[in-house]
């Protein structure tokens, strides 16, 4: 249980590095798809483990959605071809963008040891805190929407994560208001992402949001 | 929405200007051609940026050419550098210059003809139709529909090899090796097409003034086949190449050009297009329907390139209609008097001829590739060196072309 | 009956479908006879009994949020249907706008009344989602990319809080706001679920350091988006977080939020001063009570009364504000303070309305809000060292003194050109609002009441 788990959050975390240097948002988003996948596997297994529909429901809402649905709609959504859609001018370079993940990760996992692991006592825990950290990176370290987006989706998957492998008993309706959630906020971003990319009114104001 | 290609002086000043799809001469010059009213005017041979810096702190002028690996023709490019970003640009087309417009006078039509189509190998059939429809147009010749048609044809055949030409040199400049191999074949394909068509690798000898004699339309039922089995392959080919990361990398904002400054530089094809302006000689032909010729809109090497490419399928798509309807009749283009015109596969070709007793008195030749370079000098500065091969190869041109 | 409880819920939930009905001006119609409703409801609500189920849970605090929600939510409603109009290219028609609107107020409805903590969060959340595009309604580029900021960081922030309910719940085992407030024991996760958590909705209600997206909001929505944002959107995470103090006895949690608190007043204080945008400056002015608001819920006690007090009347004021600086926006077409000059000559009424409003939101006796910041101050006194409370009322004083000033200066410079005031409901609206904060404070011992 716990080494699938661990084969899961490794795997979950050398996805997001691999996001971290990618700059086609297309690629992103393929691989936050696999990444979801990997969620439901993990899911999936978790529920013949414990013989819980509730969790097997989990499992095949987070395939679906998570894992098909949501990057679909986001490529379906990018407003210029897939191969254009790019991060042009990324704030960090690569190799710097990979330093600092990797530190990311390895910060993550001794602020999870000094404060949570006494008290949750699976030590694997942490891998889940540092995708959610990674994930705060990916929005702030990029300008392009498409990937704020991936990363802040990157949370919720780690949190979502988090939930699954060591709580699966959160009470059912919780997990699926915030499934509920998760396409409210990507329908309406990508709405807003499609009216970033051809607002009629062009900015006379941009300054305006300083300070 | 005009652009000046040439102006020539009769009596008085005369300006060529291509105006929504149709090339006209205007003699009261308007404002907007004075950006490029000089150069076309002197018609020089060393075509500089705008911005022009030749001294500074260990700035050096890196001479690359004429005779060097990589510039395919003899020219030079003056690239002024202090090693990494290029400052400025010159490029000189004078060991090219051959005087054409000066021998071409007093040439019979048939030795004109000739000339014209040894102007530029690679836009040979261009030179030729360009100056067979301003022969015909100065002495009143009717070109049957079958002949119109199969000239369709063939510059949509010369389009398609230039193109495949132009991503191949791309690729190669991009070490895609697989990719490059797999062009190279697809062009030698195309030119032996042409070979099979024409009988002449580049669609030389195959034009006439008056119309395409000597035709056995059998061969047409074949083409089809072959034009798509070539088209077929590049779409694949081309496909994959959008999926590496590595190659869209080079092209990707690399020599960006302006639609503004594209325009008031007097360029005009697909790297007009590829800047977001819809503009096309075969719009306004009414031997072409439902054209669907593609446009982009960042001006940048990688939109030329996905221009050059959806052409190519658009190139497929107006051979097939004019097969499909070889035998109904169209009627011409009507152009002034003495002037002809077509749109190359690097942009719009403009022949003035003047004749006199059957002999050229008088000729007036403007061609896509000298604005072009004038656009190359000027998209390049600001970039780094390695994306110097990126910029020319995209913009298609050739010396030859541009220095006449 | 306990179904009087949904009925806030249930008037907006069905105002927002009638919405879709396609006939001209229904939508308004719609939209204010059920907003009034939800007033109607509101006040009946404040009466019943507290209530404790499996999906409700209302104690009095719900339901002077409700009451809250309700009031800002008519003001809303009526004051939109004169503002529309100044909107040019709305990004969509006025059905949806309404649509959107409801549906805000049924997701704020929802996350003050639900007994469940992690469903508390999924209606915080959703006011995100339905809130969004309202603040896009203008349409053009800075107010794309304000709703896009508005999105990822107040999404990204809640995930924190989301992570916190997670480490609540294995705490104590559940999730039920009843259960959770009255539990006895739980393990030492909860201190690190808490604070977690007042830093995640902290994000939504514009508390240092998630704040970022607050003033770029406030500053490009429309005026009455703003005053529903600000009057009632920040409080409803406020509430998540009263919540948060409740249920955990820890006292460096507490300790945390009071430092907070102290940081939100300090920073909005500051930048208060700089600000040369008058709808940005209300913005960091209702950051500032957020920061007061935060201290007090710290505090507890007298100090929470004082927190309700405050939350009330600055609802009322700051609605009032931004619907004034709706009407400022439509007459000098400018949102720097230095363009617009001689509001009292040429728009008197929404001058000196503005001018109380701007005293009301600053803690100005005899407005609730000086009530409330007076509670909070008082409690403060006995819990931290004085010249900590002195430093806090320097940097109050801070805020009122650029409030005042700034408003002043816009409000009395010289006027020329003709009177071009608002008509009718444009003025009256924010009239009725600041009577409203200043009227607070003869119902003190009510709400005293119904806290209890």
């Amino acid at each position: 249980m716990n080494d699938f788990f661990m084969l899961i959050g490794f795997s979950e975390i050398l996805l997001v590095i691999f996001m971290q240097w990618e700059v086609y948002v297309a690629k992103i988003i393929k691989t936050f798809s696999i990444s979801s996948y990997a969620v439901s596997v993990f899911l999936l297994y978790l529920s013949f483990v414990q013989h819980s529909y509730l969790v097997l429901i989990l499992a095949i809402l987070t395939a679906v959605i998570r894992g098909f649905f949501i990057p679909n709609f986001i490529l379906k959504r990018l407003a210029r071809d897939p191969w254009r859609e790019r991060e042009s001018k990324p704030i960090m370079g690569t190799a710097s963008s990979i330093i600092i993940s990797l530190v990311i990760a390895i910060f993550a996992y001794v602020l999870y040891e000094a404060t949570m692991l006494n008290f949750i006592g699976v030590l694997s825990g942490a891998i889940p805190i540092a995708l959610v950290f990674q994930g705060a990176f990916l929005v702030i370290s990029r300008r392009n929407a498409f990937i704020q987006l991936v990363g802040y989706m990157v949370m919720e998957n780690a949190a979502f994560l988090f939930t699954g492998y060591l709580f699966p008993d959160l009470p059912f309706s919780v997990e699926a208001g915030t499934v509920l959630d998760l396409i409210g906020v990507v329908m309406i971003s990508g709405i807003i992402m499609r009216m970033r990319e051809n607002s009629p009114k062009k900015s006379d104001d941009i300054d305006e949001l300083r300070g | 929405m005009k652009i000046l290609l040439g102006v020539f002086r009769k009596d008085i000043n005369y300006y060529v200007v291509q105006d929504n799809g149709i090339v006209l001469t205007e003699t009261d010059p308007a404002d907007t051609y004075l950006p490029n009213y000089a150069s076309v005017k002197l018609r020089d041979m060393m075509i500089n940026s705008d911005q022009s810096v030749k001294d500074g702190d260990g700035v050096f002028d890196f001479r690359y050419g004429p005779v060097t690996s990589g510039v395919g023709e003899a020219g030079i490019y003056h690239l002024y550098t202090y090693g990494e970003r290029i400052l400025s640009v010159s490029i000189d087309l004078s060991y090219k210059h051959r005087n054409i417009q000066n021998r071409m006078v007093g040439l019979d039509l048939k030795s004109g003809l000739k000339m014209a189509e040894s102007i530029c190998g690679n836009f040979a059939f261009s030179h030729s139709l360009a100056f067979s429809k301003a022969v015909e147009s100065a002495i009143g010749v009717n070109v049957d529909s079958k002949s119109q048609r199969l000239r369709i044809i063939a510059l949509e055949l010369e389009r398609i090899y230039n193109h495949l030409y132009v991503i191949y040199q791309l690729a190669q400049t991009a070490s895609q090796k697989v990719l490059t191999s797999h062009l190279s074949y697809l062009f030698e394909e195309s030119l032996r097409l042409n070979k099979k068509i024409s009988g002449s690798r580049y669609l030389k000898n195959f034009n006439d003034i008056g119309g395409i004699k000597n035709f056995d339309e059998k061969t047409l039922q074949d083409l089809k086949t072959d034009v798509q089995k070539i088209v077929n392959e590049f779409k694949d080919l081309y496909e994959w190449a959008l999926e590496s990361g590595n190659f869209l990398d080079r092209l990707y904002s690399t020599a960006i050009l302006k639609s503004s400054d594209a325009m008031s530089l007097g360029i005009t094809g697909p790297t007009l297009r590829a800047s977001g302006i819809r503009e096309d000689l075969r719009y306004n032909d009414p031997a072409y329907e439902n054209l669907n010729i593609p446009i982009k809109e960042e001006g940048d090497a990688l939109s030329r390139m996905e221009v050059r490419a959806e052409e190519i399928f658009e190139s497929q798509r107006i051979i097939f209609n004019q097969i499909e309807n070889f035998d109904a009749e169209i009627n011409a283009e009507t152009t002034e008097k003495g002037f002809g015109y077509c749109e190359s596969p690097s942009g719009t070709m403009v022949y003035k001829i003047d004749l006199e007793s059957q002999n050229i008195s008088d000729v007036y030749i403007a061609t896509p590739s000298l604005f072009a370079f004038k656009g190359i000098a000027n998209s390049l500065v600001g970039n780094i060196f390695t994306d110097f091969q990126f910029a020319v190869e995209s913009f298609g041109v050739n010396f030859a072309d541009a220095a006449l | 009956m306990d179904l009087v409880y949904i009925l806030p819920m249930a008037a907006s939930l069905i105002g927002a479908l009638l919405c879709l009905v396609r006939i001209e001006k229904f939508e308004e119609i719609v939209s204010i006879i059920v907003s009034v409703c939800t007033s109607i409801f509101a006040v009946l609500i404040l009466f019943s009994p507290n209530v404790s189920n499996y999906f409700l849970f209302l104690d009095g605090i719900s339901k002077i949020m409700i009451l809250t929600i309700s009031i800002v939510y008519v003001m809303t409603v009526i004051f939109s249907t004169t503002f529309f109009k100044y909107i040019d290219e709305p990004l969509f028609q006025k059905r949806f706008y309404y649509l959107l609107l409801n549906l805000f107020a049924f997701s704020m409805f929802f996350s003050v009344s639900v007994n469940n903590f992690g469903l508390v969060w999924v209606g915080i959340e959703a006011t995100t989602v339905t809130s969004a595009l309202l603040v896009a309604t203008e349409n053009d580029e800075s107010s794309i990319e304000a709703t896009w900021r508005y999105i990822i960081i107040v999404s990204s922030g809640l995930v924190i809080s989301f992570i916190a309910n997670i480490l609540i719940y294995s705490a104590t085992g559940t999730l039920d706001i009843s259960k959770l407030l009255s539990m006895n024991s739980f393990s030492a996760l909860l201190p690190l679920g808490s604070m977690m958590a007042l830093v995640g909705y902290g994000t939504k209600a514009g508390i240092f350091p998630m704040h970022t997206w607050l003033p770029d909001v406030h500053g490009k929505a429309p005026a009455p988006v703003s005053a529903i944002f600000s009057g009632v959107l920040l409080p409803v995470a406020l509430y998540a977080m009263i919540r948060v103090i409740q249920f955990t006895p820890i006292e460096y949690v507490k300790t945390f939020a009071l430092i907070l608190g102290f940081l939100t007043v300090i920073i909005a204080a500051s930048l208060m001063a700089v600000q040369t945008n008058y709808k940005r400056l209300f913005a960091y002015s209702t950051m500032e009570n957020m920061g007061m608001a935060l201290i007090g819920i710290s505090l507890g006690g007298y100090a929470l009364l004082g927190v309700i007090i405050l939350i009330l009347s600055h609802a009322f004021a700051k609605s009032s504000t931004f619907f004034l600086s709706g009407n400022l926006l439509s007459r000098y077409k400018t949102l720097k303070i230095d363009e617009v000059k001689g509001v009292a000559g040429r728009m008197p009424i929404t001058a000196y309305t503005l001018l109380f409003s701007s005293m009301a939101i600053t803690g100005m006796p005899p407005f609730g809000t000086f009530f409330g910041e007076i509670m909070i101050i008082f409690v403060l006194l006995s819990a931290v060292h004085i010249g900590w409370v002195l430093l806090l009322m320097a940097f109050l004083a801070l805020a009122f003194i650029s409030m005042n000033f700034k408003v002043g200066k816009m409000l009395f410079s010289d006027s020329e050109g003709d009177n071009m005031e608002r008509k009718r409901v444009g003025t009256i609206i924010p009239v009725i609002d600041t009577i409203l904060s200043l009227a607070i404070v003869f119902f003190i011992p009510l709400i005293s009441k119904v806290i209890k």
